[in-house]
């Protein structure tokens, strides 16, 4: 091979290469009407500026429903940021605290608990893929995918799991590690602006798609019910807690307020039970005391029995906000040049929050 | 190791480097090291019966040759002593000599195959025999591995053995070379089958890098891989579905499904040669083409003689060939000719030798009734054709068909078509009266609606994907049609302009990467004729 056949040669892998990663980018998880504020708030991470966060809070779907950062920016300063998806695994809950430090130097991470529920720690390929194929390629990702198939099989293993050896046939190892071998064929279904371009949150992370609804639900039957947590369980939190005393990170275990069956409260208060035994700073906001404290109205406040709606959200986030600024002391950050997207954010969500309301009363 | 496969890739990229590397006089050992990792990430149990096969044919082997110098000392030192009846009886002992070699060649390599594949079919077949004369089941069937590749090593091995019982090559001195020439791995999976005198001593010359033919050879590759991911394992999704569960459907849906399937027959076995060629031809080493448009034929026996080139060149070398020059055949012939005159018994001898011919080649497909109705199909249609030709051209004639014009070699062409779509039915049948079946209903229940009210949106492909199918099949007819016009395409693309080529190729690897049919909700099949 002549030096002119070996450049040659070298330009074009490169350029190969260049096209293949723009593909495997467009081609990748679908931003549909379920999934767009998750690739959104991932885009908008990845977008964000290094070391300009206070918190992050991960978890379930219930973590942008009830946060709205750019009100506790616009009474406190504080940047606080959600990294959750829809019932997020808690298994990856460290791999995504993980990533978030890589660029964000957080002093908080607030981890919200529903997930440790065993209904809810089962792993589905979509919960899966709402982090994972979200997550940018790293060693933390590739981390987080062996984890996760890992946890699917001890999951699907276990005695007390029904379909277990079906769903660990189900299991496609290959395409978690690589989406584009699952969303090559995303052509049939149709591909969008916003795979081409990327989106990103330009309201920190505000959940939009149903913030709107309301549903008149039944407050929560507080219970004294516990249900104790098998080693599974109590393995997953354990890593968070680890995780935090490993690298100096406090960590704030919240159980988010929503209405919450006789069924899921054990497991849960279980879990608030374990934790503050081992010292971990926990708040259960499933109390009679603190609905009654944060505000909660069953009747208006959700758009389903899970999940707090945006007038919850604000009721919500000025009652953890306040808690936060109280324990935390997060600095001041408001009217640095560097942080101006945070005000232009809760400009956006006050338009957003008016407009949003303003229709939803009209449309009745 | 599946061809389809990133650890292919990486090991033909790893492999190829260390060959251009390491020294010539070494390059041999890379790819016989390279062949055997690869036949043992299959499988480690069935590298011994390639060992096996390796041995006894290079064994027999070096006893031929040396039967052969022997012989041929012996003559050139008693040249001027011998005279033309000893010289014959000479040769005559030689060659006795020779053929009880061979028959323990043949007979130990064949017996291998027969018994691993074709063992509990008959076992199975005697049982039959044996339930209704009330004896019961006497043969077991064994749970027994078949090799990867045996089919087509041991074709291979036979016809080495054979071509020195010929005189048409030497023999191998090297049980180390030779085992390169058994195993080389492009072409161990399934084909194409060497002739020793073509890629034996391409194996053992070192060849240097050359950058050309290393970028024609990734061309040749990209080009197998769309051609079995874009159609065949796309196109296997109905034909999969129609054929698991045959009793649902009928007439046009049954007949898209078998000529779907061998349309995907065709992509998957033409698109692993491409693969195997394109490897190899990185390598240096040029193995022998498979395939010449098949579906461009205008008889069944023109198919065959384009479909699986290397079989048929095999079939017509060692079976075709030998039985119908045999003495026995020619006798055959002089005493039907006093029954069925002239035409026919002149050409019984020929007939007969295909019919065998094409007997085999259904069952070395598979040890299954099905096979072997595939192969009396083929047969009969093939010699009926030659049987029925003097009176098919005195009706056409009569008709004053013209036989010149493009319209009716394309009439010619759909009529192989819509033939060998019929034989398929038997190929890929669940069994040889379900096939019967198929064909019935296909023929008995047309059903031209089906076109027209989504039946075939019922087959577990949408819409979008027939139109890639559509698409890929008019890029393969363009190719195919140049092809035909003696165009040969890389080095036509060789020509163009550098922005021009990789816009092709980086087009190339795109549209294999979007459009082919893997990842989860898709299985990727291994290649059918791994499978043989």
């Amino acid at each position: 091979m002549t030096k002119r056949q070996g450049l040659r040669l070298a330009v074009f892998i490169v350029l190969l290469g260049i096209i293949l990663n723009a593909m495997v980018g467009v081609f990748g998880f679908p931003p549909n009407d379920g999934t767009v504020s998750i690739k959104q708030r991932f885009g908008q991470f990845y977008s964000e500026p290094e070391n300009t966060w206070d918190c992050v809070m991960v978890g379930a779907s219930c973590v942008d429903r009830q946060w709205v950062a750019p009100i506790a920016w616009k009474d406190y300063g504080m940047t606080a940021y959600p990294m959750n998806t829809a019932r997020q695994p808690l298994i990856l809950a460290v791999n995504v605290l993980k990533e978030v430090r890589e660029k964000q130097d957080v002093k908080l991470a607030v981890v919200d608990i529903r997930g440790i529920r065993m209904a809810a720690l089962k792993p589905g390929d979509v919960q899966m893929r709402n982090i994972l194929d979200n997550m940018r390629y790293s060693k933390n990702r590739y981390e987080a995918v062996k984890k996760m198939i890992s946890f699917y099989k001890t999951y699907f293993a276990r005695d007390d799991v029904k379909d277990g050896e079906k769903m660990l046939k189900k299991l496609d190892e290959a395409s978690l590690y690589f989406p584009f071998l699952k969303y090559h064929s995303r052509w049939k279904t149709g591909l969008y602006e916003s795979d081409f371009v990327g989106v990103t949150s330009d309201m920190k992370g505000v959940y939009e798609l149903k913030a709107f609804d309301v549903e008149n639900v039944k407050p929560t039957k507080v219970l004294d019910e516990r249900k104790e947590l098998n080693e599974l369980q109590i393995s997953v939190l354990d890593e968070i807690m680890d995780y935090g005393k490993e690298t100096g990170l406090e960590i704030l275990f919240v159980s988010s307020p929503s209405q919450l069956t006789k069924n899921e409260q054990p497991e849960i208060t279980a879990a608030v039970d374990y934790l503050e035994s081992k010292g971990a700073n926990v708040i259960n906001f499933n109390t009679d005391e603190k609905y009654q404290e944060i505000g909660i109205d069953f009747s208006q406040d959700l758009y389903n029995g899970h999940h707090l709606n945006s007038r919850g959200a604000v009721k919500f986030t000025n009652y953890f906000a306040k808690y936060l600024h109280e324990h935390y002391q997060f600095e001041d950050k408001r009217g640095r040049e560097e942080y101006k997207d945070w005000d232009e954010a809760y400009e956006n969500y006050v338009k957003f929050y008016e407009a949003g309301w303003k229709k939803a009363e009209a449309s009745k | 190791m599946d061809f389809i496969s990133v650890t292919f890739i990486g090991f033909v990229i790893i492999l190829s480097c260390i060959y251009f590397i390491v020294p010539d006089k070494v390059k041999w050992c890379v790819l016989l090291a390279g062949s055997y990792i690869f036949y043992m990430a299959s499988s480690v149990k069935a590298l011994c019966f390639l060992i096996i096969t390796t041995i006894v044919t290079f064994v027999c082997g070096r006893i031929l040759g040396s039967i052969n110098e022997r012989q041929k000392k012996y003559l050139d030192e008693h040249k001027g002593e011998l005279s033309r009846d000893q010289k014959k009886e000479i040769k005559f002992r030689t060659l006795k000599k020779k053929k009880w070699v061979v028959a323990a060649a043949v007979l130990i390599n064949l017996g291998l195959l027969i018994f691993l594949k074709y063992f509990n079919f008959i076992g199975g077949n005697i049982n039959t025999l044996f339930g209704h004369m009330g004896i019961g089941e006497r043969v077991p069937q064994l749970n027994l591995l078949l090799p990867l590749g045996i089919s087509f090593y041991t074709l291979q091995s036979i016809a080495y053995i054979v071509d020195l019982y010929r005189g048409k090559c030497q023999a191998d001195r090297n049980i180390f070379k030779f085992s390169l020439f058994m195993s080389f791995f492009p072409q161990i999976v399934q084909g194409p089958i060497a002739r020793y005198d073509h890629l034996a001593h391409q194996l053992y010359e070192p060849h240097k890098f050359n950058y050309d033919r290393v970028t024609q050879g990734a061309q040749l590759i990209l080009w197998g891989f769309m051609k079995k991911l874009i159609l065949a394992d796309r196109i296997a999704v109905p034909v999969n579905l129609v054929f698991d569960d045959p009793g649902s459907y009928q007439g046009f849906v049954l007949f898209f499904a078998a000529a779907g399937y061998g349309l995907q027959v065709y992509a998957d076995f033409s698109g692993g040669m491409d693969v195997a060629r394109g490897v190899a031809q990185i390598l240096g080493i040029e193995l022998a083409v498979n395939f010449e448009r098949p579906y461009f034929a205008c008889s069944i026996s023109e198919f065959w003689r384009r479909w699986h080139i290397t079989l048929g060149g095999w079939m017509r070398d060692y079976i075709f060939y030998p039985l119908s020059l045999s003495k026995a055949f020619a006798n055959l012939g002089k005493r039907t000719r006093k029954i069925f005159g002239n035409y026919v018994g002149k050409k019984l001898p020929t007939f007969l030798s295909m019919f065998i011919v094409f007997l085999l080649v259904g069952v070395w497909h598979g040890s299954s009734w099905k096979y072997v109705a595939y192969g009396v199909w083929n047969g009969v249609i093939i010699v009926s054709s030659i049987l029925l030709d003097p009176y098919y051209e005195k009706f056409l004639k009569k008709c004053k068909v013209n036989t010149e014009c493009f319209s009716w070699k394309f009439f010619q062409m759909v009529r192989t078509f819509v033939l060998s779509s019929f034989g398929r039915f038997f190929s890929r049948g669940i069994s040889c009266m379900i096939a019967v079946d198929m064909i019935k209903r296909t023929i008995m229940h047309p059903n031209p609606w089906v076109f027209f009210d989504g039946s075939f949106l019922e087959l577990g492909l949408e819409y979008k994907d027939y139109y890639i199918i559509f698409l890929f099949i008019l890029v393969l007819l363009v190719v195919g049609i140049m092809q035909e016009k003696g165009v040969r395409i890389r080095e036509k693309i060789a020509e163009q302009n550098l922005y021009f080529r990789w816009i092709l190729y980086i087009g190339a690897v795109v549209v294999m990467l979007v459009y082919g049919s893997y990842g989860p909700g898709y299985s990727v099949g291994e290649f059918i004729y791994q499978q043989f």
